[in-house]
């Protein structure tokens, strides 16, 4: 049998295209793009935390509230109270529309029960309240970057540093998207794309879906985690706010599972009862 | 101001130096902070479930009228870290609850300390230091 050219071409992609899909897929040509980027780490960060609890400037805002209240910086690193000053219009009536637990200036007691803050109805705290909350973290590294998983509600954060960018056209999420790079032993996280329901701590501080937060994370010692944060959110306020946050590495310790729902189930009664508004 | 003979019972023990409203989940702003109580009674049930572990325990007034009593404790996770566990204090157990009441006037306080009659404490309910372990 007499074989055209065409033919004979054609019998041998038959023969060789079997071989070809079996190569593995390393053997494979790359293009250059995110997934291929190179996953350079600037240091092990991995293992579980436990905020610090010192009643230093960096956990503690009042004696009685140790890690529960963020400390704010101003430039200099100074610490100062929560500064309103800074709120915009936006951002004076969000706060006043929030109903925080806690005491206000006339002496009246919000109770949790009584609050709607978002915590207390189990939504995901958001970045970086997230911080606020006195359970473990436990950071993970994965094959695109960074997870940081939280005891309390289970919460996660996700942080690529694979060369992605944020997400587009997306509806903003609880926890935001957070894409980060390594400058040496620091990783650096950009996080955008929150919704505005979440507070920025118990004392109801807004801010808006237009919030950015920028971290950087480092180990100060083998033992200790700084996170260094800057709020950026120009619909909530007028300039950036600043706090830091330090997490104490606890090498025999492991997660355990907190189901937020249960507080509805065993604890609400017993919130009810010791509110001071319902009966 | 009035007291009924259960407040009487309600020792005002300013002279203890308690951690503070700890509580993780929720602010504290229920428990009259500035008033700390110490209360003595039996354990009725210890519910070791989060978000807050609840101690409720019988307390009996000078005329023999018991009280049920609600006591917060911290979370289940963070009471194990520090030795608790469910059996820790078992029903019939007499203890002495040492915290704040609430400012509503309801039988229910939060506890920072609690032991038992016969001097044994129970281990350490407060927030893990900044250290390894």
């Amino acid at each position: 049998m007499k074989l055209t050219q065409t033919e004979k071409w054609l019998a041998i992609g038959l023969m060789v295209l079997p071989g070809l899909l079996a190569l593995p897929p390393c053997t494979r040509a790359q293009s250059p793009g995110p997934a291929a980027a190179q996953l350079k780490m600037g240091a092990d960060l991995s293992g579980v935390y436990y905020p610090s609890t010192a009643r230093d400037t960096l956990g503690a805002a009042t004696p009685d509230n140790p890690g529960q209240q963020f400390v704010w910086l101003d430039d200099s690193g100074k610490p100062i109270p929560f500064p309103k000053n800074l709120l915009t219009e936006w951002g004076k009536e969000r706060l006043a529309r929030n109903h925080p637990s806690g005491e206000n200036a006339a002496g009246q007691t919000t109770t949790a029960y009584d609050s709607d803050d978002p915590d207390f109805a189990c939504f995901p705290a958001g970045v970086p309240r997230v911080y606020l909350f006195l359970y473990p973290m436990q950071i993970l590294n994965t094959k695109d970057g960074v997870m940081m998983v939280f005891e309390y509600g289970h919460n996660i954060r996700q942080i690529f540093t694979d060369g992605r960018g944020h997400a587009q056209d997306q509806e903003p999420t609880w926890m935001g998207d957070s894409i980060g790079h390594w400058e040496g032993d620091t990783l650096v996280v950009e996080t955008t794309n929150q919704n505005d329901r979440t507070w920025l701590g118990y004392g109801g501080q807004p801010h808006s879906d237009q919030l950015k937060v920028e971290e950087r994370m480092r180990k100060t010692d083998a033992g200790t985690l700084l996170i260094d944060i800057t709020l950026i959110d120009p619909k909530a306020y007028t300039a950036p706010l600043h706090t830091r946050k330090k997490y104490i590495l606890k090498p025999s310790w492991n997660l355990k599972e907190y189901v937020c729902e249960d507080n509805m189930i065993n604890f609400r009664p017993f919130e009810k009862q010791t509110s001071t508004q319902s009966k | 101001m009035s007291c009924s003979p259960l407040r009487l019972l309600v020792v005002i023990t300013g002279c203890v130096m308690f951690s503070g409203m700890l509580f993780a989940h929720h602010g504290g702003a229920e428990y009259d902070s500035k008033h700390p109580v110490t209360l003595h009674g039996t354990v009725v049930e210890l519910r070791f479930i989060n978000p807050h572990a609840l101690l409720l325990f019988n307390v009996k007034d000078d005329a023999g009228k018991l009280t049920e009593w609600t006591a917060e404790l911290q979370s289940p996770n963070l009471l194990s870290r520090r030795g608790w566990s469910r059996s820790t204090v078992k029903p019939g157990d007499q203890i002495v609850v040492m915290g704040h009441a609430v400012k509503n006037g309801a039988a229910a306080m939060s506890a920072s300390k609690i032991t038992f009659e016969d001097g044994r404490e129970t281990p350490n309910m407060g927030l893990p230091p900044d250290s390894p372990n």
